[in-house]
């Protein structure tokens, strides 16, 4: 079990001997996982206060300097707060800043609705030029570091507070290939429906899979975790397999990953698609299982969608 | 005409800086649009910027982040060579390198993308930052330097307070923000919504703070080469100048903050300019 916050201190691990990577952070270095870098590299590590617009065009200024800037704080603040200086000098400007925002979901659990990113997916990906990445572990976020790190341009990489299932292979992540930005990945096929999941979620649909074959549906679990560029050829060959297709996150209904899946389908092959995640409200301030459970993202909950979906 | 770069006298680059204006009201009349109180009272600074001998280009990079003052950055670029003098008149033409406010990577000479207010200041801190990373923290009076040029009305958007936090506690001596303080905004004098005085805020925060007549070339060279002195800490230049500066019935009136020139008030604003 780890949070997938945890994979952000081995991924910029795997990447900071090159001295060109730089980590900035608004105040927020332990809660990201970026303070170990802190540690190791303090030259190359700047804490700007509290003020997250700064922190993005600190970090395109460092990016035209020749530098590799990775920018941390909790997503409903960076993008959020800083999102026009993120379209403006980062994605505008071709800025080569990787973005790591963390406490992504309703999973943040107490700190409330406030610091729960529920609708950072959509300010991401409605973003010209933003590479969009959510990881299902932290294994995934440390591959995904490292896949940010290589790619020449903006990335955005979301994060959750929570210890969860670790689960991917470190820097094997499937079938001995490493991740690629823009692809999705089958981890469990099935004929049945196909179950589309980003993050927490991921893991969470594989252990209803588990459970629904026993009851004889067999559901394919698609890990979307590269929302942008979207792996439309993947999504399409299972929906064309199974002819349904359910979507699963912790973030808004509208305009988050399910939303991505859907405008494809509908474009390309069109069926129906039931976005199951957060319907247009704002989370609550509780534990995260419960918050969860009131907000129908506990495993029963979504059992029960993917059934009634399946009989739908 | 594209003029050498090197040491010019302070009346060789006054009529330098009024060939500009002429240029920037040009550009504005063709286009239809643009800003024209901005780009004429810092004239004189973009003047000594790039002809005098206080930067030196080579290394030193210009940050405009008050990007709507952009037709003085492309008159200054096309007058040093960076641009065709003739492509002026491509100001905010469809598909033209020479947009309304500019754009990193599309025009040579454009360090940063800007227009949103305040935006440029953090990015030019971060550049600094990147230098100081490259070459080493330690002052130097041969470092290379980023100038960043800022609006009074830029002054209003809190980034900037964040900018110039930052820029302190990193100690970037390195970086000289250049203050364009006309006093005019779009559609007030600056007094009329901020009740109390930048100085003293810039101050406040810690930059170590320069005033000087930002229309007065000599005054002008001497506070850029007594701000490249400083140890320790990023300047602020605060360069006291008149919105419209060089035509006399568009002088300190906020309604020249962005107001076309129709072709009667162009002719007589190049004569005037011609004559001084």
């Amino acid at each position: 079990m780890s949070a997938i916050r945890d994979g952000v201190s081995e991924g910029l691990s795997q990447i900071s001997h090159d001295e060109k990577v730089v980590v900035i952070t608004a105040d927020l270095a332990e809660a990201t996982r970026t303070s170990k870098f802190r540690e190791e590299y303090p030259d190359r590590f700047f804490d700007v206060g509290v003020s997250e617009q700064n922190m993005a065009g600190i970090a395109a200024g460092l990016s035209f300097e020749g530098m590799i800037p990775f920018i941390a704080s909790f997503a409903t603040f960076s993008p959020g707060r800083n999102w026009e200086q993120i379209r403006v000098s980062i994605a505008l400007s071709g800025a080569n800043v990787k973005i790591i925002g963390s406490h992504g979901g309703v999973a943040t659990g107490q700190n409330g609705p406030s610091h729960q990113a529920t609708e950072d997916i959509a300010l991401m990906r409605v973003l010209p030029n933003m590479v969009v990445l959510v990881p299902a572990d932290a294994n995934q976020t440390a591959v995904m570091i490292e896949a940010a790190y290589k790619y020449d341009g903006p990335v955005y990489i979301r994060t959750a507070r929570p210890k969860v299932a670790n689960f991917t292979k470190p820097f094997d992540f499937t079938q001995n290939k490493s991740f690629e930005i823009g692809k999705s990945y089958v981890y469990r096929e099935g004929s049945d429906i196909t179950i589309c999941a980003c993050g927490i979620q991921v893991w969470d649909s594989l252990m209803i899979a588990e459970e629904l074959a026993k009851e004889g549906i067999e559901c394919e679990v698609i890990n979307v975790c590269s929302i942008k560029p979207l792996d439309s050829e993947t999504i399409i060959k299972s929906a064309k397999k199974t002819g349904k297709v359910i979507t699963i996150e912790d973030h808004q209904i509208v305009g988050g990953m399910g939303s991505a899946v859907g405008e494809i389908l509908s474009e390309k092959y069109p069926l129906l698609v039931k976005r199951v995640g957060i319907k247009d409200v704002f989370g609550i301030s509780g534990k995260y299982e419960e918050v969860y459970k009131k907000l129908g993202l506990d495993r029963e909950s979504l059992k029960k969608a993917v059934v009634d979906w399946f009989h739908e | 005409m594209i003029y050498t770069l090197g040491m010019k006298t302070a009346q060789e680059l006054h009529k330098l800086a009024n060939r500009l204006r002429q240029d920037v009201l040009q550009m504005v009349f063709t286009a239809g649009a643009g800003h024209v109180a901005g780009p004429l009272s810092s004239a004189d600074l973009f003047a000594v910027l790039y002809f005098d001998e206080v930067l030196d280009l080579k290394k030193d990079k210009v940050v405009l982040s008050c990007g709507h003052y952009c037709p003085i950055l492309y008159a200054v670029l096309a007058r040093s060579g960076k641009l065709s003098v003739d492509e002026l008149k491509n100001f905010m033409q469809t598909g033209s390198r020479l947009p309304g406010h500019p754009e990193r990577g599309l025009t040579p000479g454009v360090e940063v993308s800007a227009g949103p207010l305040g935006q440029g200041v953090s990015v030019a801190t971060g550049m600094a930052l990147g230098m100081k990373l490259r070459n080493g923290r330690a002052y130097s009076y041969n470092s290379p330097r980023v100038y960043c040029v800022l609006s009074d009305g830029e002054l209003q958007e809190g980034q900037v307070w964040e900018a110039f936090n930052f820029a302190v506690a990193s100690k970037l001596d390195n970086l000289i923000y250049i203050l364009d303080r006309n006093g005019i905004q779009i559609e007030h004098y600056v007094k009329d919504l901020v009740k109390s005085d930048e100085t003293s805020r810039l101050e406040a925060f810690g930059l170590h703070v320069l005033e000087c007549e930002g229309n007065n070339i000599s005054n002008l060279k001497n506070c850029l080469e007594n701000a490249k002195q400083v140890q320790g800490l990023p300047t602020m230049i605060v360069m006291n100048t008149v919105g419209s500066k060089g035509v006399s019935f568009m002088e300190n009136k906020p309604i020249w903050h962005d107001k076309v020139p129709n072709s009667e008030e162009l002719n007589l604003a190049l004569k005037e300019l011609n004559a001084e």
